[in-house]
C-alpha cells in the first residue's frame, strides 16, 4: 500500500512537471500577445513597448523558459496580471469557493443519482425509470446558464424561496478566514446567521451542478446494476432466501458502484476546475471565472497555477477514486498493478 | 461508523435550520448602498496604475485631486485640493496654494510634500496612465515643494491651461497619503529598486477622498466607507457597496427585487421591461465613447478617398442604433462626445447606397471590391460587424469578418496590420483634447497613426491647440480638425452609446457620468 502510493506520487510529479513545460510552449505558440491585455485598446506602442521590457517578455525564449521554471522550482507561481496579487494568493483565495459548491453540489448528484439509478434498473421501464431518464437528460443537454436562470428566475424572483446571487448576504460579515470555506469557517465560528445564509445562497448553484452530475451517475448505477442483477451470485443470494433489500445493497449495489465511483471521481474533477457560467450567472466568487478571465487576458502565471492546479485535483481524484475501488471489492489490490 | 456519521451530520443541520430565522435581512441596509455591475476590469485601485474603467471610477472616490469635476458638470475642472494658482508669463512655471485644512484617512495633514510624493512615482512608475502627466515633460524634478502647503510645476514647454487642469483632475493625478504609503515600499522583480508602495495600493488605500477603500475582492466586491471627515463632500451614506454581477439579466432581476439599488448598465430590451416598474426609474447619459470603422488607408481600395466617402455613405447607421443598440446610442460625426466642451450636434453621414455606388463607379470599383474587417468577440462588436457587412454588400463590397479577442485584436490594429476594423475609444481624460489627439494627430502614433492616415494639416491644428490658453479658440482649432477629418480622414464614425442605469426610488441625487473618472458617489443618498 505505502510502496503504491510513493509510486503513485512519483508519478504524480511527473506529470506536473510534464504540465509547466507544455503549458509554457502553448502560451508560446498562441497568436495572443499576453501584453495587448496587460496594456488595453488605448496605450501607445511606446507603453506596450516599455511594459514588454517590464515583463521580460524582450527577453529570448530560453531565457523566459529558464527564469519560468526556476521560479517554479521554488515554489513561486508569480503574480497575476489582472488581480495584482501572487497567483498562489488567488488560488487560496477563489479555490476554497470552489470546493465548496462543487462538494456539495457532489453530494447532491450522489444521494440523488445513486438511489435513483438503482430505483430505474429494478423498476424497468416502469414511471420512476422514466422519470429517472428524462431527468438524466434535462440535467445532461440542457444548457448550464439557461438553468441558471430560469432557477433564478422562479425561486428568487417570482417565489422568494432563496436569496440573491452570490456567497453571503451583503449585510453579514464573513467569518474569520480559517479554511476560505464558508459552511466550515462560520460553524469553526459558531456563526449560524452566516452557516444558514451561506447555505441557502449555495442551494440553486449547487442544484445546477448537481443536476448536470447526477445525470452520469443515476445512468451508470442504472447499466451496471442491470448487469449485476442478472449475475449468477445474485440468484444465489435470492435462493437462499436473503431479504430483496439486503441483496439489492449487500450484494448487487456494491458491485455495481465500481463503475460509478469512476464516474463520480471525474464529475467531481471536472466541477473541481470550477464552472465559468455557473459561477457567472449566480456571482460565485468561484475559480472558473478567475481561470477563464486568465485564459481569455493570457494572464501566463494564472494560466500556469490553474492548470496545474486542476492536473493535481485530476491526479488526486484518481489516485482516491482507485483507492475507493479497494476498499468496495477486496479482491482488486493496489500491489498487484 | 460512515452510516452514523451521515446521520449526525444531517441531523445537525436540520436542526441548525430550524432554529434560525428565515431571513437575515433588512436591518443597518437603510445606510448602505448596493450597487450591482461588471466590475472585472479591475486590475489595480492604485491611482498611478489604475486605468481600467471601473478601476478609475472606483479609485476616484478614494482620493482628491489638486483639480476636481464638480457632480453633474463636465466641461471645465474646479479648484479642489487646490484653492489657488499662479502661472509665469511663459506659461511653463505653475505654482499651487494647498488648502490647509485637509487631512487624510490616516489623519495625517496633506501636504506639499504629499503632492511630490504622489506625482513623482507616478513618472516613477511610468504605469499606464502614466503618460497623462509625463505629455507635459514633467520629470522627477520638475516637481517641487516650495514650502508646506505650495507646490511647483514644471513643463517642458508651454501648454493650454485647459488640458493641463483636465489632466490635474484625472485619477493618475491623485494625491497619496505619503506618510503611510513610504511604510509599504517594497522591492519587487520588476522595481528592485523600490515599488513606491505599487503593490500594497493594489487592493489599500492611503486618500483623502469622501470614502475609504474597506476590501476589493476581484470578482466578488468592492466595498467603499464613508470618510465623515472629508473636507467639503462627507458622503450621505455610511457604506457603498459594489457587486460584482457580471450577468445583466442577474443585475435587472436584483434591482427589481430590492435587493441592489442601482443595477448599472442595463441593456435596451431590459429597460423597456424595467420602465414598467413604478419602483425604480433609469437614469441614462450619453456615455463618452466612439463606436467607430477604422478603415487603414495604406491597403489596396482604401487609399483613395472616395472609397473611404463611399464606405461612411453605405453604412446603415439608424439600423445599428435602432436594432442593435436598441435606441440607446446617437450618431455621431466628431470625435469630441456629447459631455465634453465643443461636442456639435451635425451629422454629415446618413445612409445613401446611390451616392455611395457613384463615389465607388468615380474610383474605379463599379462592381465593389473584397475587403476584411476585424472586430472584438463581444456583443454588440459581433453584431454590428454583420450589420455593416451587409450594409457594404448592397454597394458591393464583399466584407469578410475576422472575430478576434481582444489580445488578438489590439496588437494586429497596432502593427497597422487591418484592413477595417470595428472598433471604439474612451478618453483618458475629460478633456477634448483627449480625443482630439488621437483620431488627428498621427505623430501621437495613435489611432490616426495605426489608420495610416498621415496628414500634416490636422496634426499641426492639434499641436496649435495644445499651446492654445484662450479656451474658445483651442476648442475652434479641434473643430476645424474635425471637419477635415470627418470628410477625408481614415474613420466612419458610428455612434456615442448611453450609458443606462436602473435606479430604485429611494436613492436620491445620483449623477449619472458620461465617463467613470467623473462618477460621484458622495451625492447619492438613500431613503
Amino acid at each position: 500500500m505505502l510502496q503504491y502510493l510513493l509510486r503513485r506520487t512519483v508519478t504524480l510529479v511527473i506529470t506536473l512537471l510534464g504540465i509547466m513545460v507544455v503549458t509554457f510552449f502553448i502560451s508560446l505558440v498562441i497568436p495572443v500577445d499576453p501584453l495587448a491585455s496587460i496594456a488595453g485598446p488605448q496605450a501607445p506602442q511606446e507603453t506596450v513597448e516599455r511594459l514588454r521590457e517590464l515583463y521580460g517578455f524582450d527577453q529570448p525564449v530560453y531565457v523566459q523558459f529558464g527564469r519560468y521554471m526556476n521560479r517554479l522550482f521554488h515554489g513561486d507561481l508569480g503574480t497575476s496580471f489582472q488581480t495584482g496579487r501572487p497567483v498562489l494568493d488567488d488560488i487560496l483565495h477563489y479555490f476554497p469557493a470552489t470546493i465548496e459548491l462543487a462538494t456539495v453540489a457532489l453530494i447532491i448528484s450522489i444521494v440523488v443519482g445513486i438511489p435513483l439509478g438503482v430505483l430505474s434498473a429494478v423498476y424497468r421501464n416502469s414511471a420512476v425509470d422514466h422519470f429517472s431518464r428524462i431527468l438524466s437528460l434535462i440535467g445532461v443537454s440542457m444548457p448550464v446558464f439557461w438553468l441558471g436562470l430560469v432557477l433564478l428566475l422562479i425561486f428568487y424572483f417570482k417565489l422568494g424561496w432563496f436569496p440573491e446571487p452570490g456567497r453571503l448576504d451583503i449585510m453579514l460579515i464573513e467569518p474569520p478566514r480559517v479554511t476560505g470555506i464558508l459552511l466550515i469557517d462560520s460553524l469553526l465560528a459558531r456563526d449560524l446567521e452566516v452557516f444558514w445564509d451561506a447555505l441557502k445562497h449555495m442551494a440553486l448553484p449547487a442544484a445546477v451542478l448537481g443536476l448536470y452530475g447526477l445525470a452520469g451517475i443515476a445512468r451508470i448505477v442504472r447499466s451496471s446494476m442491470l448487469d449485476v442483477l442478472s449475475a449468477e451470485y445474485i440468484k444465489t443470494a435470492r435462493i437462499k432466501g436473503l431479504s430483496e433489500f439486503l441483496v439489492l445493497t449487500r450484494h448487487a449495489l456494491r458491485n455495481a458502484l465500481i463503475p460509478a465511483v469512476t464516474v463520480i471521481g471525474l464529475t467531481y474533477g471536472g466541477l473541481l476546475e470550477g464552472s465559468v457560467l455557473t459561477e457567472t450567472i449566480f456571482a460565485w466568487p468561484g475559480l472558473g471565472r478567475y481561470l477563464a478571465t486568465a485564459f481569455l487576458t493570457l494572464d501566463l502565471n494564472a494560466v500556469v497555477g490553474g492548470t496545474m492546479l486542476v492536473a493535481l485535483a485530476y491526479c488526486l481524484v484518481n489516485l482516491a477514486v482507485d483507492l475507493v475501488y479497494a476498499l468496495l471489492n477486496p479482491k482488486i489490490t493496489l500491489a498487484e498493478e | 461508523m460512515l452510516k452514523k456519521l451521515v446521520i449526525g451530520l444531517t441531523a445537525v443541520i436540520v436542526l441548525i435550520g430550524l432554529g434560525l430565522p428565515v431571513d437575515a435581512d433588512a436591518a443597518g441596509r437603510k445606510d448602505v448602498l448596493v450597487i450591482g455591475m461588471a466590475t472585472s476590469d479591475i486590475i489595480s485601485l492604485d491611482p498611478a496604475k489604475a486605468f481600467e474603467f471601473s478601476g478609475v471610477g472606483v479609485e476616484a472616490q478614494v482620493y482628491d485631486r489638486l483639480l476636481d469635476f464638480p457632480a453633474g458638470k463636465f466641461t471645465k475642472p474646479e479648484l479642489s485640493l487646490a484653492e489657488s494658482y499662479e502661472v509665469s508669463p511663459d506659461g511653463k512655471v505653475w505654482t499651487f496654494h494647498l488648502r490647509k485644512d485637509v487631512k487624510f484617512h490616516s489623519g495625517n495633514p496633506l501636504t506639499a510634500d504629499d503632492v511630490v510624493y504622489s506625482f513623482r512615482r507616478v513618472v516613477y512608475l511610468k504605469d499606464q496612465p502614466s503618460f497623462i502627466l509625463t505629455q507635459f515633460g514633467i520629470k522627477e524634478d520638475a516637481i517641487k515643494a516650495l514650502d508646506k502647503y505650495t507646490v511647483q510645476i514644471t513643463l517642458e514647454k508651454k501648454y493650454a491651461s485647459g488640458i493641463f487642469f483636465s489632466c490635474l483632475a484625472a485619477g493618475v493625478a491623485s494625491i497619496v497619503d505619503s506618510k503611510v504609503v513610504k511604510q509599504h515600499e517594497q522591492k519587487t522583480d520588476k522595481y528592485p529598486d523600490g515599488d513606491r508602495g505599487l503593490t500594497w495600493l493594489t487592493r489599500h488605500s492611503a486618500g483623502s477622498g469622501p470614502f475609504i477603500l474597506r476590501k476589493w475582492e476581484k470578482g466578488d466586491r468592492v466595498i467603499l466607507d464613508a470618510f465623515p471627515g472629508h473636507f467639503r463632500n462627507p458622503p450621505k451614506v455610511k457604506r457603498v457597496v459594489i457587486k460584482e454581477i457580471v450577468e445583466a439579466t442577474s443585475r435587472r432581476l436584483q434591482v427589481e427585487k430590492g435587493d441592489i439599488d442601482i443595477a448599472w448598465e442595463m441593456l435596451p430590451d431590459q429597460i423597456k421591461e424595467l420602465k414598467k416598474n413604478k419602483d425604480l426609474r433609469i437614469e441614462s447619459s450619453p456615455a463618452t465613447l466612439i463606436y467607430y470603422v477604422g478603415m487603414n488607408v495604406s491597403k489596396g481600395p482604401l487609399k483613395d478617398n472616395r472609397v473611404r466617402t463611399a464606405i461612411r455613405h453605405a453604412i446603415d447607421y439608424k439600423g445599428i442604433i435602432d436594432n442593435i443598440m436598441g435606441g440607446a446610442a446617437k450618431p455621431i460625426n466628431t470625435f469630441i462626445p456629447e459631455g465634453f466642451a465643443g461636442y456639435q450636434n451635425v451629422v454629415y453621414y446618413k445612409q445613401d447606397l446611390a451616392k455611395a455606388k457613384a463615389l465607388l463607379k468615380e474610383a474605379g470599383f463599379p462592381n465593389g471590391f473584397e475587403i476584411s474587417m476585424d472586430h472584438g468577440d463581444q456583443p454588440p462588436n459581433p453584431e454590428i460587424a454583420q450589420a455593416i457587412q451587409n450594409s457594404l454588400a448592397r454597394v458591393g463590397i464583399k466584407v469578410k469578418l475576422n472575430k478576434l479577442i481582444s489580445s488578438q485584436l489590439w496588437p494586429k490594429y497596432r502593427a497597422q496590420k487591418h484592413e477595417l476594423i470595428l472598433a471604439r475609444w474612451g478618453p483618458d481624460y475629460v478633456d477634448p483634447h483627449t480625443n482630439a489627439q488621437p483620431f488627428a494627430d498621427y505623430k501621437a502614433h495613435q489611432l490616426c497613426w495605426r489608420n495610416a492616415y498621415y496628414n500634416d494639416e490636422t496634426s499641426a491644428l492639434i499641436e496649435k491647440a495644445s499651446q492654445e490658453m484662450d479656451n474658445d479658440k483651442r476648442i475652434a482649432l479641434y473643430q476645424e480638425a474635425n471637419k477635415i477629418i470627418q470628410e477625408q480622414g481614415p474613420y466612419a464614425m458610428l455612434f456615442q452609446p448611453m450609458y443606462q442605469h436602473a435606479v430604485r426610488n429611494n436613492i436620491k441625487n445620483v449623477y449619472v457620468a458620461p465617463m467613470f473618472d467623473l462618477w460621484k458617489l458622495y451625492t447619492i443618498s438613500k431613503e
